[in-house]
């Protein structure tokens, strides 16, 4: 009992300190505690209630990996096995880029929603989500709401999933493209992981079948040489002319690798740089959290800055909505509905697993976040805004940049941003959008000066811009093909023939379609001269947050389907907050009279110009103004549309829940109890 | 009840903890399992296990999708 009231004190005085505190900088080390001793609580205490009274866990229940066990895919699984394959399958590079993003507005609005949110929504999302799929034979989140509320529903839930693919895979891809641009060592790098990736694939496939662990360490090792291979390069004139690339031929690079890539068969690419970029993921995450206790680095970044009036270059748009939406993944994510009700609930050994499986690798997710936080403002402010402010604002030369940031009140001098861009080994640090970056600064800074001391700069930034990157294209490459099936599901509710997902043009018809998604968005993105990032991450916010408040508006339908209706706040709560959260930022990102925030000023702006015959930049004929029109039109409507389906789903959950108050007897579609006769035998193991 | 003997430990089943963590099922664990649930049936062998796996990590569409 000491314990909680000394970790309650910690918390508070903690919250209260990051809070309050007036002055230049801040230690890393009241973040740190401050989340972590707010997470204890959380964890004891709420997620328990949670366990207990709201889903009413119950170990005498067989799960499904008890009552199917197949060996394969259904096999009761040690709680820290479980624990790291959830944790492996849902940590993506998502909380890394949205706190970096956030911390334009200083470090505190982010923090705080990072470790409150994450305790109310996104874990409270991921447990009773695996909970309900436990129940249900692992069952998938489409697959769920289709049975409990309805096929209307299910529709919406399948239509939102495949929106928010491909908005994620543009905005992943863009983040890839601004880490790149003319930085031939990275790109050098990327591209040296192919051919490691298809060794280890050849490797994997008929040398040594299954042994995942030693071709991933030789693999690892291959990475690190590549990592000065293309060090070399960059440092060779000749060769670096090759990779030293523009915005527009690596998103076309992009295009047609992610196209290429998702056709080959998995075991030679896809599979083998998903098992490095994991290894790379993990070890990555513990070198920070180890960094940051050994370095206790100072923040920089004061607690709130002058942009939480929603002028900030980073993103346009004021706290409220937009914090809630541009930090995604770290508090709440929709697509952890999607795992949580994917591997992890055909592995649980018992239901009591589903608090520290569901609830606490959230929280350690939020961790990671906050360690992202951290890494971001550790950096001069001046360099952190040199880094994510769009060349539109800054303009291009040191100079310019310097000049501009230090009237924000940032004051950098041009010396101190060539002085970056040296020590990091790049030509320049200006305008490179998209979080991967400034978290690789970040981190190379707290890493360098743990192992290596400042000459392994450079190293330590594109370790981390590797990392980022072959992570990303994992993601782009795995996730256009779960967009191909997806198409190819919808297209064949039309045309039997395109349907079949063993055909060979079924195959290449959806593939293109889903590629060009989200290249299109890409596209746009890095002509954008306000950086696209600004355009996208909110749009992938939107979706992200919206496919949460779907599964919390499941999950609250299914706590009254229970009876369990006095815990229905539980869900929600959380529901609510990002019903309006999502709602408010697609209104204004529509309506917003701002040119900067609402797409339809924006395209207004554009039009009447184009009436008078004037060109706006970045247009540089009347073509493309008309493309800027087409393309804020097409923004418009992504953004409606989202609006449309997640209030929809609203109504047709609160139909449901309606239903069962006015006296509707509910039919729960739970797999049926099965005790297990070895239940005493479970609670002895205990 | 045989099932409850299955569990995993850790330590003692590194290997198949590896393979969790990277989101596959482990080949040992299959093996014994159908030599004791369904001993008239030849096993997969390792490659195929693994292939069929494989394929079935990544080709499933929005059964197991990507996170960000």
């Amino acid at each position: 009992m000491a314990l909680w009231v000394v970790l309650g004190l910690l918390a508070t005085g903690g919250l209260a300190t990051i809070a309050l505190h007036q002055g230049e900088t801040i230690n890393a080390i009241w973040l740190v505690v401050t989340a972590l001793s707010v997470y204890a609580i959380g964890y004891r205490f709420y997620s328990r209630f949670i366990a207990e009274q709201v889903l009413q866990i119950n170990d005498e229940r067989l799960t499904p990996a008890h009552v199917i066990n197949d060996g394969k895919d259904f096999v009761p699984t040690h709680k820290a096995v479980l624990f790291g394959h959830h944790f492996a399958a849902i940590a993506g590079a998502g909380p890394l880029i949205g706190p970096v993003l956030a911390a334009q507005m200083g470090y505190l609005p982010g923090t705080l929603w990072l470790v409150v949110g994450v305790l109310l929504a996104g874990a409270v999302q991921d447990m009773v989500i695996l909970f309900a799929s436990t129940r249900r034979h692992g069952k998938s989140l489409g697959d769920m709401i289709r049975e409990e509320i309805g096929t209307f529903a299910g529709k919406l839930a399948m239509f939102g999933i495949l929106a928010i693919m491909i908005i994620l895979l543009a905005v992943l891809a863009l983040v890839v493209v601004k880490a790149l641009v003319g930085s031939p060592w990275g790109v050098s790098t990327l591209v040296l992981t192919v051919p490691i990736a298809v060794f280890m694939g050849i490797y994997l496939r008929y040398l040594r079948p299954g042994r995942v662990g030693e071709v991933s360490l030789i693999g690892v090792v291959l990475l690190v040489l590549s990592l000065y291979a293309g060090q070399w390069i960059a440092q060779t004139p000749a060769l670096a002319s090759w990779f030293d690339l523009q915005g527009t031929t690596l998103a076309w690079g992009l295009i047609i690798y992610g196209f290429v890539a998702s056709v080959l068969p998995v075991w030679l690419l896809l599979a083998p740089r998903d098992y490095l970029s994991t290894f790379l993921k993990i070890g990555t995450i513990f070198g920070l959290a180890i960094g940051i206790a050994i370095t206790l680095p100072v923040l920089h970044m004061p607690a709130l800055t002058a942009f939480t009036d929603g002028s900030g270059p980073v993103f346009a748009g004021s706290l409220f909505p937009f914090l809630f939406i541009t930090i995604a993944c770290g508090t709440v994510s929709g697509f952890h509905a999607l795992v949580a009700s994917g591997t992890t609930p055909k592995l649980i050994e018992r239901e009591s697993h589903i608090r520290p499986i569901g609830y606490g690798a959230m929280l350690m997710e939020s961790f990671v976040a906050v360690m992202a936080m951290v890494a971001a403002c550790v950096l001069t402010p001046g360099v952190y805004f040199a880094l994510n402010s769009p060349a539109a604002l800054i303009g291009t030369t040191p100079e310019q940049a310097a000049s501009v940031i230090s009237n924000w009140g940032f004051i950098v001098t041009p010396e101190m941003l060539t002085q970056t861009a040296r020590d990091i080994g790049e030509s320049s640090i200006l305008s490179r959008a998209g979080g991967a970056p400034t978290l690789a600064v970040g981190m190379a800074q707290i890493f360098s000066s743990v192992f290596g001391g400042p000459g392994m700069m450079a190293f330590w930034y594109h370790f981390a811009i590797l990392f980022e990157a072959l992570f990303i294209l994992t993601t782009l490459d795995a996730g256009t093909r779960v967009g191909r099936f997806m198409i190819q599901d919808l297209l064949g509710q039309y045309s039997a023939k395109l349907g079949h997902t063993q055909s060979l043009p079924a195959n290449l018809l959806a593939t293109f379609l889903c590629v060009a998604g989200w290249g299109y968005f890409l596209y746009q993105g890095v002509i954008d001269p306000l950086g696209g990032i600004n355009t996208l991450w909110p749009l992938f916010g939107i979706a992200n947050q919206m496919l949460a408040a779907m599964a919390l508006m499941f999950a609250t339908v299914l706590l009254v389907k229970m009876q369990r209706g006095k815990f229905v706040l539980v869900t929600a709560i959380p529901a609510s907050y990002l019903l309006i959260v999502t709602l408010t930022a697609s209104w204004q990102k529509l309506f917003h009279d701002d040119v900067r925030i609402g797409f339809l000023a924006h395209a207004e702006k554009f039009r009447a110009a184009l009436e008078r015959g004037e060109l706006l930049a970045p247009a540089k004929s009347l073509d493309d103004m008309s493309r800027v029109l087409l393309n804020d039109q097409i923004n418009a409507g992504l953004c409606a549309l989202f609006a449309f389906i997640v209030i929809a789903m609203a109504l047709v959950s609160l139909r449901a829940c309606v239903r069962i108050w006015r006296g509707e007897s509910p039919t729960l579609r739970e797999a049926p109890f099965q005790a297990g006769s070895g239940a005493g035998e479970l609670r002895a193991r205990a | 009840m045989t099932t409850l003997t299955h569990t995993t430990q850790p330590l003692k089943h590194w290997r198949e903890a590896l393979d969790r963590l990277l989101g596959l099922p482990n080949y040992e664990r299959y093996l014994s399992h159908a030599q004791q649930a369904h001993p008239e049936q030849i096993p997969l062998s390792r490659r195929d296990f693994y292939d069929e796996a494989q394929r079935n990590r990544y080709d499933s569409g929005s059964k197991r999708p990507r996170c960000c």
